[in-house]
């Protein structure tokens, strides 16, 4: 009986110093990891970088159901992490969350984003500055948590990256989108099967339903690969190797949080939340950031928020040679925009 | 916690047992065992207790030659834990319903059902946060699953051929945790272990 016992007591510290306390970094270089529980749901969050310039980039990743630590990449470490401090926060049912609660009313993404503004302020001093870096879905989810009473005071600034803050203008624009370049593709013989294929659903689908929508955004991610001026991201076998073992990334979660997004429908609830018409109480400044080519939000969201934004500091940017994820095609290019304009805001 | 996991499993070829399980009189006995777990690349050990509750001696005749083999059932009850970095930390406690074939040379094979309890603890500090923002820290935080799951085993009894009670396996399961937001999470893992049986 001693040596279960003593096997039970070596599994049982194992598991109580694993969830020991962490040191959260003041000042200098943040690299800090920790988790914020909200409705059930952990998710985890990192900070990385320069916590000195008081500034924080918070990323609102993409999906529903992607992550945060895809936007990490070596040249955001070396040049972005080294002016201000990334937080890299998985969305509820996204990423490395994890929890054995159900899935919740949307408005629990809104009640997320609060929480983890007060906490990064607790842990990191009230005087931090908090950029919003919105992406696709996150471009949803940042005007959505905006909009809503004062929860815009809580953010100095907001960066919009192809985000998909109306459904169904969203919808309606990628099938207006891939219709025009498909049809100037097939006229210059290029992808012509594909493309005639993609015309051809579109031509004929009720796209506005939602029960296209599944459809046309795979066509509209696979139209992007076919135009010839995107930069396509290129990564090495051990590229991906570093960035996996160098962010402790949990793949299954991933997949199995993706996997639930989709199935369960989360985004949903978002083709009948108006987002629009609200826009003008929305008085941050803003910059607006689309690929030419993004056909999955196309570049005609941005117009509508212009058109609709109470903020009269509004930036705009197209990249000529990306698709929806200009971080991506032209990182360069994008993140030395970011960082201007953060540093001017 | 490798090094702890080592030292045990090597701790059994060293122990020299009075008790001794011969082939000729040989009956399944209850047995403790302990192993190194892996889940995918996440390390952990587990300690079991197997409680053989029926078993039957089964002859054929091949070429002239009469092969035994025992067809046994096991209930197997182990405590496990594994440690994915930056994830959590999981102890299951876990019930496995064990069918195996034992040859009389040594080697066997089983396969088991298995059902469970988890607990997660979250591998790092957890916040919550009020509507008012008050931060506090969560103190072990972590989830509650249920846990269902197959797994298979090839082993060897040295018990069969030797006096000593010992057998080594090597044991892929699946594990699915439930519910993961509302859906199940699997966990592949591999185990080499050891069980020791302390009476004939």
């Amino acid at each position: 009986m001693k040596l279960i016992q003593r096997i039970s007591l070596i599994i049982l510290l194992f598991a109580l110093f694993s969830c020991q306390k962490e040191n959260i970094t003041k000042s200098g270089m943040a690299n800090d990891r920790f988790f914020l529980e909200s409705d059930g749901q952990k998710m985890p969050i990192f900070v990385a970088g320069n916590l000195d310039s008081d500034k924080m980039i918070l990323i609102i990743h993409g999906g529903p159901g992607g992550n945060s630590i895809v936007y990490r990449d070596d040249y955001v470490i070396e040049n972005v992490e080294k002016e201000f401090a990334v937080v890299y926060w998985d969305q509820r049912y996204a990423g490395g969350s994890q929890g054995s609660s159900s899935i919740k009313d949307i408005s629990a993404y809104r009640n997320d984003i609060k929480k983890l503004i007060y906490l990064l302020r607790s842990l990191y001093g009230q005087n931090k500055q908090i950029y919003f870096f919105a992406h696709s879905w996150g471009g949803f989810l940042a005007p959505y948590f905006l909009i809503e009473s004062d929860n815009q005071e809580m953010v100095d600034g907001w960066i919009q990256i192809g985000g998909a803050h109306n459904f169904y203008l969203n919808d309606s624009l990628t099938q207006q989108m891939l219709m025009f370049y498909g049809r100037q593709e097939i006229l210059a013989d290029r992808n012509v099967k594909t493309w005639e294929k993609i015309v051809a659903f579109c031509d004929t689908a009720n796209y506005v339903h939602i029960k296209n929508a599944f459809k046309l955004n795979e066509y509209a991610h696979q139209a992007e690969g076919l135009m010839p001026d995107v930069v396509s991201p290129e990564y090495t076998f051990k590229e991906l190797f570093d960035w996996y073992f160098s962010n402790d990334v949990p793949l299954i979660a991933m997949y199995i949080n993706g996997f639930a997004s989709g199935i369960f429908k989360v985004y949903e609830p978002a083709y009948i939340t108006e987002i629009s018409k609200y826009l003008n109480r929305i008085e941050i400044p803003t910059i607006l950031l689309w690929g030419k080519y993004d056909f999955v939000c196309p570049p005609g969201l941005m117009d509508d928020i212009k058109e609709n934004i109470g903020s009269e500091d509004v930036s705009e940017y197209i990249f000529e040679n990306s698709g929806h994820s200009p971080m991506m095609n032209q990182p360069q290019m994008f993140w030395q925009v970011v960082i201007d304009w953060i540093k001017t805001h | 916690m490798k090094k702890y996991i080592i030292v045990i499993l090597l701790s059994f070829f060293m122990i020299n047992a009075d008790a001794s399980v011969l082939a000729n009189d040989y009956q399944p006995v209850t047995a403790i065992r302990a192993s190194y777990v892996s889940a995918l690349l996440s390390p952990g050990g587990k300690i079991g207790l197997e409680y053989p509750y029926k078993y039957r001696e089964i002859e054929k005749y091949k070429r002239d030659k009469t092969i035994i083999h025992y067809k046994e059932r096991y209930i197997v009850i182990s405590l496990g834990s594994y440690y994915q970095q930056g994830f959590h930390t999981n102890l299951m406690l876990q019930a496995e319903w064990t069918f195996r074939k034992q040859r009389s040379r040594g080697m066997y094979f089983d396969y088991s059902p298995v059902i469970g309890l988890s607990r997660t603890f979250i591998d790092g500090t957890t916040y919550s946060v009020d509507d008012s923002g008050n931060v506090s820290v969560v103190k072990y935080a972590g989830d509650y699953y249920g846990i269902l799951g197959a797994s298979i085993s090839l082993g060897y009894n040295f018990g069969m051929r030797s006096n000593r009670p010992i057998k080594m396996f090597l044991k892929p399961s699946l594990l699915v945790l439930f519910p993961y937001s509302n859906m199940i999470y699997p966990r592949p893992t591999i185990e080499l272990g050891l069980s020791y049986s302390f009476k004939k």
